[in-house]
């Protein structure tokens, strides 16, 4: 019992656990969940266009709760590691409400920027550069000259291999990165009950931009975490089926156990009924003699629960930073106890009634 | 057969019972008791002799409402037992009637004082107190004061016979039931049993009923009724 009891619990905390970590993951590299992505095509921007664009859309994203986040991505070449191939992801809007991507050090730059662009390394950027702290500098080169750029933080943004990227806030990028050859990506987020009318709005702004190279901007919705909620599900149930036939195997051990119980028993049993006692009240002594087991076990398994929650799980999880611990599963521990009772209750059912049909005429020939 | 006539009027007597039959359940159905009739009025003593296998228990059992007879009426203090419910007859044996079985049957787990407060546990509440008091004074009825701590397995046969005998009395009930009550103590110890027995009930007010083989217990008693091919013969009273 204590085994299926732990098993609730288990699979309690490993789908919060492996929710929080895989959506997290997914989070970290495709953007939050459920998003509207629109991949742009070069030129279909101007630089005034986009300021007025990226304007609208905050103002109509804003005004349903949501956020906007415009990015491209080009190639920058930095002195110190010439030829080493370096990705700049320039970015308007707010990075961290659209990408999961926490940082280890530091904080994400002004949007601006100062007299220097100021930018956020990922882990494998800050180990190529030979930065392992922030308001460190380095040298990057612009149409206009090699330029210094301040480092305020060190993302991990769950690329991995050697791709090395730099994130740059557009208003600190003097090249016009944002009109860049590559193909551009805005991201719109929105709580769930508003992306409806985010959708809406995005479709509205296409319609009156009139542009017909925009027509090809589809704004299409990513829920970016929906396989990984539905992989986790699948888990989840077979772990839960695992937890729910172990509390039925112990079910059986306590029917076991009471009925064996009940057969030792029987000559006090019987006693006691010559006594007095009432057909319901020798149920009761037999209920609750198994309901007792089941209250203990399930004050262990909260116990063990609780001293995993706290202390053991937190030693494997590592210092990604991508997640935090998991929280006590308050719920799972309630259902355990109740899982507990119902099977103490259940596999002492059968004993109970055997109890009380016992014959009170055996006490005299006990 | 009972020799007190074939109809009885209720007399509101402790004990009554009128034409009682028994009779094996299974495939034997075989009558073990015919017809057996008789009256315990208030402070007597009855006792029941009979041959190993004569039905002597199985009266008890039935004297006890731990089973119903197959035919007959079973009165306690005038009140017909046939109809009671299950919950009852628990009731009725709790507060009415007090049990000494031959082998003690005390609870191995409970320590004498709660082997004797058994019974307080059930039937009409009462309160610590009022338990107290009611197993401290049957204790003491029977000289095992200071025991109440001590466990069954601590004590010898008689003392574990006296601690079933103030569980017997511990609700003050109108009738005692004993079965062979002396049937695995040796003679002297049996004959120290009886003489408790006999006084604690007597000072109880309460009539008591002995099932036994030995003919010397059996017509010490008020009456003696012997069983003898499934019947009840009432022999002339001996004295108590």
């Amino acid at each position: 019992m204590l085994l299926g009891v732990l098993a609730i619990a288990a699979v309690s905390s490993a789908d919060q656990l492996v929710t929080k970590y895989l959506i997290a993951e997914q989070e970290q590299l495709h953007g939050r969940a459920q998003t509207f992505a629109s991949v742009l095509n070069p030129g279909t921007l101007d630089g005034e266009d986009l300021a007025g664009s990226l304007e609208h859309l905050n103002t109509v994203a804003e005004s349903v709760g949501g956020k906007v986040l415009y990015t491209v991505s080009s190639p920058i070449t930095v002195p110190s590691v010439r030829g080493q191939n370096i990705e700049r992801v320039a970015y308007a809007g707010d990075f961290a409400a659209s990408y999961r991507v926490p940082l280890s050090a530091g904080i994400w730059p002004r949007e601006s920027g100062g007299f220097a662009p100021e930018v956020v390394l990922n882990e494998q950027a800050a180990a190529l550069l030979g930065i392992d702290e922030v308001a460190q500098t380095f040298a990057i080169d612009t149409p206009h000259g090699t330029k210094t750029a301040i480092v305020t933080g060190i993302a991990q943004d769950g690329l991995v291999g050697e791709e090395a990227r730099i994130y740059q806030p557009q208003g600190s990028v003097d090249d016009a990165g944002l009109l860049s050859s590559e193909p551009t990506t805005m991201l719109l987020t929105a709580p769930g009950d508003k992306q409806i009318a985010l959708q809406q709005f995005a479709a509205d702004f296409l319609a009156q931009r009139g542009n017909p190279s925009a027509g090809s901007m589809e704004f299409m919705r990513q829920d970016t975490v929906d396989s990984t909620k539905n992989s986790v599900a699948v888990t989840k149930a077979a772990f839960l089926t695992a937890g729910i036939l172990t509390l039925v195997v112990a079910a059986v051990g306590v029917l076991n156990v009471g009925l064996a119980t009940v057969g030792e028993r029987s000559e006090e049993l019987v006693i006691r009924r010559a006594l007095g006692a009432t057909k319901v009240q020798i149920f009761g002594l037999v209920m609750g003699s198994s309901l007792i087991i089941g209250v203990v076990v399930a004050a262990i398994s909260a116990v063990i629960v609780s001293v995993s929650a706290v202390f053991v799980v937190p030693r494997f999880m590592g210092t990604t930073g991508l997640v935090g611990g998991i929280d006590l599963p308050f719920g799972a521990l309630w259902f355990g106890l109740v899982a507990a009772l119902i099977t103490s209750f259940l596999g002492a059912l059968s004993p109970a009634i055997k109890a009380t049909k016992l014959d009170v005429a055996q006490a005299l020939r006990s | 057969m009972s020799d007190q006539g074939s109809t009885i009027s209720s007399t509101g007597a402790p004990l009554e019972l009128r034409k009682i039959d028994i009779r094996l359940t299974g495939e034997s159905q075989k009558l073990l008791v015919r017809e057996a009739s008789g009256v315990v009025s208030e402070g007597e003593s009855v006792g029941i002799l009979g041959k190993s296998g004569s039905g002597k228990t199985s009266l008890l059992s039935v004297l006890g409402l731990m089973s119903k007879p197959t035919g007959g009426e079973l009165l306690l203090s005038g009140i017909p037992t046939s109809g009671l419910s299950d919950a009852e007859l628990a009731r009725r044996r709790n507060e009415d009637i007090g049990f000494v079985f031959q082998s003690y049957s005390l609870i191995g787990h409970l320590n004498v004082f709660e082997n004797v407060a058994l019974p307080c546990s059930y039937g009409k509440p009462m309160s610590k107190k009022q338990t107290t008091v009611a197993v401290t004074e049957q204790l003491r009825a029977v000289g095992l004061e200071g025991f109440e701590k001590r466990r069954p397995k601590s004590l010898s046969g008689g003392e574990q016979q006296r601690v079933a005998i103030a569980r017997a009395l511990v609700r003050s009930p109108r009738l005692v039931l004993a079965d062979e009550p002396t049937g695995a103590l040796d003679t002297a110890t049996g004959l120290q049993i009886l003489e408790h027995l006999a006084s604690a009930t007597s000072r109880a007010g309460a009539c008591l009923v002995v099932v036994t083989h030995d003919q010397e217990i059996a017509r010490a008693m008020d009456q003696t009724w012997v069983l003898r091919d499934a019947e009840l013969h009432h022999e002339v009273k001996g004295r108590r």
